[in-house]
């Protein structure tokens, strides 16, 4: 059910239900206040009766009465004065029975002739003194009074209710706008929601409703860069291998030679693209890793440069031999690919005959060891160096994937590490590479 | 037909220039943009095959920089940009056609000729001139309707002279469209080809003027 309908429902049915509780309340109080006042005003009709009959001597106005006719107008409220003997000495109405025989002092009900009748009786000098009103006169009062003061009752609920309705209405619009925003959005937009006048509770939901679409816009647009980027990498040696095979199968002897060796060459590029596309996935996914057990720096240091081409090269004399026995809290084979991709990039990128240092020292209170590898290569700008970790990045001519410097970046994060680079004082490049150490 | 090839993927670059050769084109192959920019500033190109991502910048907005410049050369888009925007971004640069990578050369071949044919404003493929019929596709000519065999270069000069449509062309000129721009060549090849094709096809059909180049001929002799 729509808010507003839920709304209206709770609200106008408690409203109706404590309206009516009220009406009921009032008019029970009403009705006791009518009875009580219709009761003190025979009463007070039989004292004032009761007043004027002790001003007289007894024998006086019985003479006098008895021959006076009784009122023939219709009056509401009766009266009868009787002596002690039940003889009747004087009565407001002609027609009126004995009925009022009762000699009971006090208020009572009588039905004569079919008809209630609501009397008091008091007795003054051996006189019995009956006032008397209709019950049916009385109800018929009781219900005109109901009925007037039903009236603005009812224009004052319906006025609520609409008063309410109205209100919530209103109240609830921002929501309405909100809901017709959202509807008429395409599904696959990432358009920000603009609702205007929003109130403050609604303000932080839609604030970050827009934060959301353009964090999704922002990660679409990388993931369809990453996979625009993957495809045209994965294109360009499947187009060599398709290429090269349909010029195999047009020649023969050494060209086909040449051309299925070459269709080879890009699919060991293919192979290499895609295994480095399933580390870094895995990397990055929840993938679990094996348990292996925490291998020490050296043997890091040994794997990483075990089947680098020009391992030569690499300058290991600032390996501090105090680190080279603790162990690094990252599976030893991940590990030794970060560092393995660190020091090919700096092999691949730096002068043939220059050397390529890599030292370590530890950090953070000994809970991290840091790998440094410094190489002579390209001068480069900072711009360039932003862009090291970015995937299918490549400088100039290079012609790795694009995606070694982004693998070891992807396994630093994932266990806590580090990697940053920048340029020392001599304007050689410094990788910096921080892994978390098991024990120190 | 001479072609220029900017693609900075060595692979790519062998495996295509192989192929276009099997198809008797005339390939120079160049890396980056600026080896491009370079290349058609001192030769003439049929047909230019453009990557889109290299080294030294896009493709495409070395594209709308050639365009805006003049280049009236067709360009033939080869990349592995596949998705419909890039595809409109191409064409709309200034790309005369699109084709994906990988690609299949047959149709990189087809593509090529149709691109050219569409350049020297022709409706058929087949050139027609007197009583020499010539199919660029096929590599076929005919004499009074009987087919003549020539060989790769010599074929490639008469279709240089019919494109040229008696335009004269200097012996650099032609040394340049069929060998392309690094190959170093006798002087006097263009002549030894030029007297064997009106051997084959008649004396009319190559016109000398001393000190200048060489023209097609009229129709009839």
């Amino acid at each position: 059910m729509a808010l507003q309908q839920r709304l209206l429902l709770i609200l106008g049915t408690s409203f109706t239900l404590l309206w009516l509780a009220v009406a009921a309340w009032l008019l029970r109080d009403l009705d006791q206040e009518l009875q009580r006042t219709l009761d003190q005003r025979i009463e007070a009709s039989a004292g004032t009766v009761s007043g004027l009959i002790t001003q007289f001597p007894e024998e006086t106005w019985q003479k006098e009465l008895k021959t006076q006719s009784p009122f023939t107008k219709e009056l509401d409220v009766v009266c009868q004065v009787r002596s002690e003997d039940e003889n009747l000495l004087l009565q407001t109405h002609r027609e009126l029975p004995p009925w009022l025989g009762t000699q009971e002092e006090g208020f009572s009900e009588h039905e004569i002739h079919g008809e209630k009748w609501r009397v008091y009786t008091t007795k003054t000098n051996g006189l019995y003194i009956s006032t008397a009103d209709k019950v049916a006169d009385r109800k018929l009062l009781n219900k005109s009074i109901f009925l007037a003061s039903s009236v603005p009752f009812l224009v004052a609920l319906f006025g609520s209710l609409i008063a309410l309705w109205l209100g919530v209405r209103r109240g609830l619009s921002p929501l309405g706008e909100l809901r017709h925003a959202l509807s008429q959005r395409r599904p696959d937009s990432l358009a920000p929601v603009n609702i205007e006048k929003a109130p403050e509770e609604l303000k932080p939901v839609i604030e970050n409703l827009n934060l959301l679409l353009a964090r999704m816009e922002d990660t679409l647009a990388r993931e369809q860069r990453f996979t625009s980027d993957a495809a045209h990498e994965l294109r360009t040696p499947l187009t060599a291998i398709k290429t090269h095979l349909q010029l195999a199968n047009r020649s023969e002897g050494n060209a086909q030679h040449q051309f299925l060796s070459d269709a080879e060459a890009a699919v060991v590029r293919l192979q290499r693209i895609l295994e480095q596309l399933l580390t870094l996935a895995r990397v990055e996914s929840s993938y679990q890793w094996g348990q292996e057990e925490a291998s020490p720096v050296s043997d890091l240091v040994e794997l990483a440069m075990a089947d680098l081409a020009q391992k030569d090269r690499i300058n290991t004399a600032g390996l501090d031999p105090k680190l080279q026995a603790l162990h690094v809290a990252i599976p030893s084979g991940l590990a030794g690919l970060a560092l393995k991709n660190l020091l090919d990039n700096a092999l691949r990128h730096s002068d043939a005959a220059s050397p390529v240092y890599l030292s370590t020292q530890c950090h953070q209170h000994n809970t991290m060891v840091e790998f440094i590898v410094e190489n002579q290569g390209d001068e480069l700008t900072p711009e360039a160096i932003a862009h090291f970790t970015q995937r299918f990045w490549r400088n100039s001519q290079a012609n790795g994937s694009g995606l070694g410097l982004a693998i070891v970046e992807a396994i630093a994060h994932r266990f806590g590490g580090q990697l940053a680079f920048s340029l020392n004082e001599n304007g050689q490049l410094m990788a910096k590479l921080q892994l978390p150490l098991s024990s120190c | 037909m001479h072609v220029l090839l900017v693609e900075d993927d060595e692979l790519i670059a062998r495996g295509v220039c192989a192929g276009l050769a099997f198809a008797e084109f005339t390939v120079d192959h160049v890396s980056t943009l600026s080896q491009a920019e370079a290349a058609l500033d001192v030769f003439h190109t049929d047909v230019i095959i453009l990557d889109l991502s290299l080294p030294d910048g896009d493709g495409l907005a070395a594209l709308k920089r050639w365009r805006r410049e003049g280049l009236l050369t067709p360009v033939l888009i080869l990349t592995a940009r596949d998705a419909v925007p890039d595809k409109v971004a191409g064409l709309s640069a200034g790309g005369d056609d699109y084709l994906p990578k990988p690609f299949d050369l047959d149709e990189l071949i087809a593509r090529l000729h149709a691109l050219h044919r569409r350049t020297q404003g022709r409706a058929e493929s087949r050139i027609q001139h007197g009583n020499i019929e010539f199919d660029p596709v096929a590599r076929q000519v005919w004499k009074d309707g009987k087919p003549i065999t020539l060989p790769r270069r010599e074929l490639t000069l008469l279709e240089t002279l019919f494109n040229a449509r008696g335009t004269l062309l200097s012996n650099e000129q032609l040394k340049e469209r069929l060998y392309g721009f690094d190959t170093e060549v006798e002087s006097n090849a263009i002549n030894v080809h030029i007297h064997h094709l009106r051997r084959k096809l008649g004396n009319h059909i190559v016109e000398t003027v001393r000190g200048v180049g060489y023209r097609l001929g009229p129709a009839t002799p």
